[in-house]
């Protein structure tokens, strides 16, 4: 029978624990210090491996998926209030129709403040500069 | 032949993705000064890293080679690529950025680019799809061909990744297929209004079997 530790992987000697998720499969990275901290490598439990610029990259894109989540939820709001008045309306309900109107109209002015934040992102280039106009 | 009506087909719009660096410099660089048409080009590439891509695929070229900003003014004989991280539209007089939602997970596609040049300016749009994998642009060449514009692609037997041009040939009715080489000359007597030979070296007949 195998060894339990066997299937668990261990953090590298020289590695140090973070705050910060894999991108890949939301465990704890580990950053690795190479030739002296000149590259930092970035490792979770199962494998999943980044260098700053590809762990930046990936919290971007994490960043626009949830910033577009948001915008698809409000823009669910701003429907189904609409769909709610009308529905209000022909049952002849009740309910006070202005709240969701008043929500119907927040949910599209906070959709459009999500697009706008989504438009204005500029993400960094994380290219070295190169110097030398020859090239 | 084709363009036999003698109309003015100067709005370019091109997209290529695995294997586009290298083809776009050699039509690129196929270009004459004289050329008066509006080349706008998308690649696939990466939001992170600049590659300085606009120096690559500007160096020894004869037309000016910009990567524009927001609303930047259209000006003949310039060649517009994408920036990293934006679509890239047309719109009055003008190309537009912007960081809406990725089309076949990048940014900058081919798609938006095509259908905008579509709807702005007709007949005048060659569409071009060069190398590269997927099926971005295939919507595009769709949208194009519906307001009577010509779509071109390079001859998926060089194509270094030759699935996007067979899936243009698959889906849509391509007017063209060339060899790289013989691209900048096709449009250049295309946006001058004349017309072409349609025999060139392939047959662009929709195979349904595929994708």
């Amino acid at each position: 029978m195998n060894n339990y530790n066997d299937h668990v992987p261990m953090p590298e000697p020289d590695s140090h624990a973070t705050l910060i998720s894999c991108p890949g499969c939301t465990g704890v990275l580990s950053v690795i210090e190479e030739r002296d901290g000149a590259h930092l490598r970035f490792v979770c439990s199962v494998g999943h491996s980044y260098s700053l610029q590809t762990l930046l990259q990936a919290k971007e894109d994490d960043v626009e998926r949830a910033f577009w989540s948001v915008a698809a939820f409000l823009e669910h709001i701003r429907m189904i209030t609409g769909i709610f008045m009308q529905y209000v309306d022909r049952q002849g309900l009740p309910i006070d129709k202005q709240g969701l109107e008043n929500r119907r109209r927040q949910a599209e002015i906070h959709g459009r403040q999500i697009r706008h934040m989504i438009d204005e992102t500029e993400v960094t280039d994380m290219e070295p500069h190169l110097t030398d106009e020859r090239t | 032949m084709l363009n036999v009506q003698h109309i003015k087909r100067d709005v370019i719009v091109i997209g290529a993705s695995a294997g586009g660096v290298e083809a776009l410099i050699r039509l690129f660089q196929g270009f004459t000064a004289n050329f008066q048409g509006i080349v706008a080009t998308v690649i696939h590439r990466s939001p992170a890293y600049n590659l300085h891509l606009g120096k690559v695929l500007g160096r020894n070229v004869a037309l000016p080679l910009i990567e524009p900003t927001h609303e930047t003014e259209l000006k003949p004989g310039t060649i517009y690529l994408a920036p990293r991280d934006h679509h890239m539209f047309f719109t009055k007089g003008h190309v537009e950025l912007n960081r809406g939602p990725k089309i076949h997970f990048t940014r900058p596609a081919v798609d938006p680019l095509f259908v905008s040049a579509g709807e702005l300016f007709g007949t005048r749009v060659v569409g071009v799809l060069l190398t590269g994998g997927g099926d971005d642009g295939v919507s595009g060449f769709i949208s194009i061909k519906a307001r009577q514009g010509l779509a071109i692609v390079q001859d998926p037997r060089e194509a270094k990744m030759p699935t996007m041009p067979l899936n243009a040939l698959t889906r849509d009715h391509v007017d063209l297929v060339l060899p790289l080489s013989e691209i900048p000359p096709t449009l250049e007597r295309l946006a001058r209004g004349e017309a072409v030979e349609t025999s060139a070296s392939f047959t662009a007949t929709p195979q349904r079997s595929m994708g």
